[in-house]
């Protein structure tokens, strides 16, 4: 009896498992990608760390010569490749992504707006897992930094 | 032929699987042992004791009327027809809890996962390939930086001092 209820809950794990990492594991179709993102505000401004970076401000450190990174948003979004997606920044900006599969690695078009102006826009090609990183736009004074990401 | 096997022979007569010859055999044992005789017709006795009772029930000769014949037994409402999975049960209650708490951890961790900025060097035909990039911005200036040692692409626009907070730390 006690094996059937962990039974049953270990097959609600793993089912929740399977739906959450669909996107992740190369056994599902190729197609279907995670975009993460993360919004980071930098400035010289003194201001406690952000535990919330800790994987990825020592990185952005010796890449950038900002004193402070702050977190601002983090999200995932499950993208059915061709897709494009929208994504709403805490800072009132819009990203526009257009994503395809191209030869084995994901082709992205990128546009970052401020209401109506477009500040950047780029057309990137990356690998799954591969990171890449945008920024400049002013804010608060400092600047603000986007981690784009396929899973 | 010893006693066990001859019981064994006696169970199978009862149940019709014994062949004739041997059905034979077996009678002309029990005719020498009268103890055993003794024992197969208490046998006998059961099993049509058995058989009464039973035929008192419609032979259910279909799957339909077997199970109406089964459901016909059934108390209107079982006590525990569900198991530990009934509705109520606590087990059960735990069980959802359980598999809810999963559930939600699961959503958490999903969530809570981002992008990681490699500590290792990205090998340079896995680093991100950058087509063009531009700004609509009067006086942006778009640059794109490969640092040396993760292999990671940096894509930034550097904006004017009138427009606020320029800043050329990128790089």
């Amino acid at each position: 009896m006690l094996a059937r209820q962990y039974s049953c809950g270990a097959i609600l794990f793993l089912s929740a498992l399977l739906y959450f990492e669909v996107g992740a594991s190369p056994l599902t179709a190729q197609s279907t990608v995670t975009l993460d993102m993360l919004l980071i505000h930098a400035s010289d401004r003194p201001a406690a760390l952000d535990t919330r970076l800790d994987r990825v401000e020592f990185r952005l450190r010796r890449i950038f010569g900002f004193e402070h990174y702050g977190f601002l948003q983090q999200q995932r979004t499950l993208m059915t490749l061709p897709t494009s997606t929208r994504l709403q920044l805490v800072t009132g900006h819009v990203v526009q992504i257009q994503a395809e599969r191209r030869d084995g690695r994901i082709r992205a078009h990128i546009e970052w707006f401020e209401k109506r102006e477009r500040l950047l826009a780029t057309s990137i090609t990356q690998r799954r897992g591969v990171p890449a990183i945008l920024g400049g736009p002013p804010h608060d004074e400092g600047s603000l930094i986007l981690v784009l990401e396929f899973e | 032929m010893n006693a066990d096997k001859a019981r064994q022979w006696m169970s199978r007569a009862m149940d019709g699987e014994l062949s004739s010859r041997r059905k034979q055999k077996l009678n002309r044992w029990l005719e020498a042992h009268p103890e055993e005789q003794g024992l197969m017709h208490q046998w006998r006795q059961a099993a049509i004791c058995l058989r009464t009772t039973v035929s008192n029930s419609p032979s259910p000769d279909t799957p339909e009327r077997a199970w109406a014949v089964i459901r016909a037994q059934l108390p209107a409402s079982p006590a525990t027809p569900w198991g530990w999975w009934r509705p109520g049960s606590a087990r059960l209650a735990w069980s959802a809890a359980f598999a809810a708490a999963a559930f939600l951890a699961m959503v958490a961790w999903w969530q809570a996962r981002g992008p990681i900025l490699p500590s290792v060097a990205i090998a340079a035909e896995d680093q991100t390939e950058v087509e063009w990039v531009e700004s609509d911005v009067a006086g942006a200036m778009p640059v794109v930086y490969t640092d040396a040692d993760t292999g990671l692409t940096v894509i930034w626009v550097s904006f004017d001092d009138e427009r606020g907070e320029a800043d050329p730390h990128a790089g």
